[in-house]
């Protein structure tokens, strides 16, 4: 299996969070720059590929997408296993969806691996004031307690949401280079798609995920 | 691991190939599904894998990031207002997205009857017989009409369509009919239960093998058809003329070929068959036996067949004919006569007085020939009446050979199969035949199933019959009622209206339940508020490229969120979980789309009538629910037998590509998760999944688990030849939706069903046992 790889680090991120936060709304802007309101529910699991550029380094984002529904927890959780990244998802406009977020703390817990990044994400932004129900400081102040980065964003008005992804694979990447110090080194020199040959692979590889 | 897989994938691949026979020999690089045709058993022919990349995605799906996560749904158009339109053209959307689409009526002749009795002195039944064209191949039908003659003068409206052949054993079938009890043959109409016995559902042309002409001076002309296995069907009796119509219009499909002897007599073949019409373009004698006669047919009649094709024009013809036509009057006799006396025997079951079912006739003007053998609801149930059919079934589990191996020793429950190979001489495999797909099950045809008061006479046949052609669309609401249990095929058209009225006031008490929670009630209700939203969320997300779902605060949604609701009061224990409005979401359209439209032009339902559809789809839902229940359970232990149950089918039917996935940690079959707990209604369109879920409903149990099967072994040499781990399993797995050829599949899953026999039968009674149905049936 000896291919060409087309990026120099590939991370697996899993989104989690209440179901009709917009979860599924935040890849498809992030993967695919669309947005629909009418987005179906999503089933067990999902997830989308993308390739970016990040501080030279071209980064595969495989990002799995969760169904929210609690019913569907000893599925989703399997695969909290291999994810090196998790966005904690809720509706800036949904308290409930907001206080569950300790909820998913505790799953992160249980199922996560120790030093798996997380990252808050306060989403639908865009609504107006007064529909909202959870103000930035109460978001902010949640991350500050699990110690974690907070965005506020908006799938529909595509504010934060690049932002988010980006900052949750660099601080990934940063992970990775202080355990892989040889694979952060061998960049080829901000590199190109097609330059570097099997690097962070073997590392996402082992992370066998989602078998119980 | 390629190297082991290499010898069973080809014993396998018989499976697969069988039907291909020669015509699948002559383009065996072809597409599987290209090669759908009627006919070509007897010579089996061993294809080799090429069957396993013909469908889905052909590359990699890591190759490129933009073959992921492509849904099905989207592709479809985006158009209409809620609720699309008048329910005609509704229809019409609907027809082409069905994956039998292709389905083209070529021929129909009003007021053609059949005399159930030899002498013409008994009524005649008149009907509508017509040819119907389907992905290829032709089909001959005749459907009385349901309500008499006066239907003959505006019958245009329904296409003839009706039941293959295919049905399951004539005995059973013929013990069950009621039909025709106490009443007399000289009865006021052409109605009467005893005239579906006579329906001739479709039938494959090539299943045709004779017609004769007959054009008497005096009285209407009339053709018999007489079919491969020897039994004539009824002779149809041209009363307003338009033999030679027929005649010329199954010239334009199929190569008629005029016997030198006698000028009356044509031999057929379908010549949808490309083997057949290069063999007829070389103009040689014409008739050419289809190979598949040798095997399928009765050894006396291929042999004459066979030789009737190799035969040159002169007097070994005329023998040959004399000789054939004789075996098919013995024959057709012989049929008649066992029908018959089961159908007596089911007379006098009855209980009826005065039976007037057709008894044993002479061949007179061969009237009455297919009495017997229509009496089972199809003509050619009298192929498979039990004494010809049993030594076959035996034969045809023989051929099976299940051997299991180390089957306590092995954890996975690894059983190796063996198809052996049965000769041409095996007396042929019927069931294992490929036969062509016949058209969907329309709502006249459907009602040739019933008796005059409308009960189901044949449940099994009917079942079968969904199975393998499907509903059409205006067939649907009552079709999937029956299907679901919600009506019982034991009741009259009266009782079911009756208890439609009684469905119809329990759920209008249950919509109270949750209509009447006031503002201060729900205030005090969390549970009750988060499940409500929940619903309302997700309503607004469900199939929202279906036109009839496309628009927001539409009727269509209100009434979804409706029923949601309702079931959430009904089966509060379960509560609402997500996937459910999947499932609702198909029910509703086809009760809805049969609903009277508004008056004024409006496409909105009458507030009443919405009421009933709510009320219709709602039972419809919990009798669909009560299946698929065990799949939302909270603990998931369902889903997780059943993913063990197809691990162990896998481990049965495909144990190197079992292995492949063991020794990658991919056993664990998540990837196949959402197939599961949905039947799959994510990966094809809308349209698609109601043509799927009948038949998942009509067909054996636990047909959902061996379409998983078939989807993975479609994809064998994809997933074989890469080394994927579980991540990329499942990014494949995920991004199949909308890529699946959904016909191929589920003739796919019959196969393995057969295929896996007892076997596969015991991992579903363990699945069972262990209350993890989950839509099983």
């Amino acid at each position: 299996m000896a291919k060409r790889q087309d990026y120099d680090y590939l991370i697996k991120l899993l989104l989690i969070g209440d179901s009709g936060v917009g979860k599924s709304c935040l890849l498809m802007r992030f993967a695919e720059d669309s947005f629909t309101s009418s987005f179906i529910t999503t089933i067990g699991i999902d997830f989308k590929i993308k390739k970016v550029l990040i501080d030279g380094k071209w980064v595969k984002l495989q990002i799995w997408d969760t169904a929210g529904q609690e019913r569907f927890r000893t599925i989703t959780s399997a695969y909290y296993r291999g994810a090196m990244g998790i966005l904690l998802v809720y509706d800036v406009t949904d308290e409930a969806s907001f206080t569950n977020i300790r909820n998913w703390m505790k799953n992160i817990e249980q199922h996560a691996s120790d030093n798996v990044v997380k990252v808050l994400v306060g989403n639908k932004s865009d609504m107006d004031e007064s529909k909202r129900a959870v103000p930035y400081s109460r978001g902010q102040a949640l991350a500050d307690e699990f110690r974690m980065q907070f965005f506020e964003t908006s799938a529909k008005a595509n504010t934060n949401v690049d932002e988010v992804f980006q900052s949750v694979a660099r601080d990934i990447m940063l992970r990775l280079k202080d355990t892989q110090p040889d694979a952060a080194s061998s960049g080829g020199g901000g590199g190109g798609p097609n330059l570097r040959v099997g690097a962070a692979r073997p590392k996402a590889a082992s992370s066998k995920s989602g078998c119980c | 691991m390629q190297a082991t897989a290499s010898g069973p994938v080809l014993r396998e691949g018989r499976l697969y190939t069988e039907q291909e026979s020669l015509a699948g020999g002559l383009s065996r690089e072809g597409s599987f599904a290209e090669q759908r045709r009627p006919g070509g058993d007897g010579l089996q022919v061993v294809v080799k894998e090429d069957w396993v990349g013909g469908s889905g995605p052909a590359s990699h799906p890591l190759a490129d990031g933009e073959a992921e996560g492509e849904e099905g749904l989207e592709e479809e158009e985006y158009e209409g207002m809620y609720p699309g339109n008048e329910s005609s053209d509704g229809y019409s959307d609907v027809e082409e997205g069905r994956p039998g689409r292709g389905t083209e009526v070529v021929f129909v002749k009003e007021g053609v009857c059949v005399w159930p009795a030899a002498d013409r002195r008994g009524q005649r039944i008149s009907g509508r017989l017509s040819l119907i064209k389907q992905s290829g191949c032709l089909f001959l039908c005749w459907l009385p009409y349901a309500g008499g003659a006066a239907e003959a003068e505006h019958g245009g409206s329904g296409v003839g369509s009706g039941s293959s052949g295919r049905q399951p054993g004539g005995g059973g079938r013929a013990g069950k009919q009621p039909g025709g009890c106490g009443r007399s043959a000289a009865g006021e109409g052409e109605g009467g239960s005893g005239h579906s016995l006579y329906a001739v559902h479709p039938i494959p042309l090539s299943d045709i093998k004779a017609l004769r002409k007959h054009t008497p001076a005096l009285g209407p002309h009339h053709v018999t058809l007489t079919l491969a296995t020897g039994v004539s069907l009824p002779s149809f009796f041209f009363q307003h003329g338009g033999v030679k119509a027929f005649l010329s219009c199954l010239r334009e499909h199929a190569c008629l070929v005029r016997s030198a002897d006698d000028p009356s007599t044509y031999l057929i073949n379908d010549t949808a068959d490309p083997l057949q019409r290069s063999l007829y373009s070389l103009e040689l004698l014409g008739p050419v036996g289809r190979p598949s006669l040798a095997g399928a047919s009765l050894a006396g009649l291929s042999s004459a067949g066979g030789q009737w094709a190799l035969a040159d024009g002169d007097g070994g013809l005329r023998a040959q004919l004399s000789e054939l036509v004789d075996r098919f009057q013995q024959l057709t006799q012989s049929a008649r006569n066992t029908a018959s006396s089961l159908l007596a025997g089911s007379a006098l079951l009855g209980g009826g007085g005065g039976a007037t079912l057709p008894g044993p006739h002479g061949s007179g003007s061969g009237a009455p020939a297919g009495a017997g053998a229509s009496a089972g609801g199809s003509p050619l149930a009298s192929q498979q009446v039990p004494q010809q059919q049993a030594p076959q079934g035996q034969q045809q589990q023989g051929q099976l050979l299940l051997r299991r191996r180390s089957l306590e020793g092995a954890s996975t429950g690894v059983g190796v199969f063996e198809l052996l190979e049965g000769g041409a001489g095996c007396g042929g495999s019927p069931c294992w035949r490929e036969r062509p797909r016949p058209p969907p099950l329309t709502l006249a045809e459907l009602r040739s199933f019933c008796d005059r008061d409308g009960r189901l006479l044949n449940p099994a046949a009917f079942r079968q019959r969904v199975a393998d052609g499907g509903v059409e669309p205006e067939g649907r609401p009552e079709a999937w009622k029956l299907l679901l249990g919600v009506n019982m095929p034991e009741w009259s058209a009266a009782q079911r209206a009756q208890r439609q009225e009684e469905r119809r006031g329990a759920y209008r008490r249950l919509r109270l339940q949750w209509s009447n929670i006031g503002r201060e009630q729900a205030a005090r209700c969390s549970k009750w508020r988060e499940r409500r939203s929940r619903i309302e969320k997700d309503v607004r997300r469900t199939d929202r490229a279906h036109r009839f779902y496309a628009h927001e605060r539409s009727q269509a949604h209100a009434m979804l969120a409706h029923v949601l609701l309702t079931y959430e009061r009904y089966n509060q224990d379960l509560g609402y979980v997500q996937g459910m409005s999947d499932l609702l979401a198909p029910i509703l359209y086809v009760v809805a789309s049969n609903a009277p439209r508004g008056s004024g032009g409006s496409h909105q339902l009458d507030a009443p009538v919405a009421l009933g559809v709510e009320a219709e789809a709602f039972w419809a839902f919990e009798a669909l629910m009560r299946r698929m229940e065990p799949n939302f359970s909270s603990d998931s232990r369902v889903m997780h037998a059943q993913l063990g149950a197809l691990r162990d089918l896998l481990a049965l039917l495909d144990p190197p590509l079992h292995a492949h996935l063991a020794a990658r940690d991919c056993l664990s079959l998540f990837f196949c998760y959402r197939w599961l707990l949905l039947h799959f209604k994510r990966e094809f369109t809308f349209d698609e999944v109601l043509c799927l879920w009948e038949a998942l409903w009509a067909g054996p149990p636990g047909l959902h688990l061996y379409l998983c099967v078939a989807v993975l072994m479609r994809h064998r040499r994809i997933i074989l030849g890469h080394n994927w781990r579980f991540d990329e399993m499942l990014q494949w797995a995920v991004g199949l939706a909308g890529k699946l050829r959904l016909e191929e599949l589920l003739r796919d899953a019959e196969r393995l069903a057969a295929a896996a026999g007892a076997a596969g039968r015991d991992v579903l009674a363990a699945l069972e046992a262990g209350d993890g149905g989950g839509g099983g049936g």
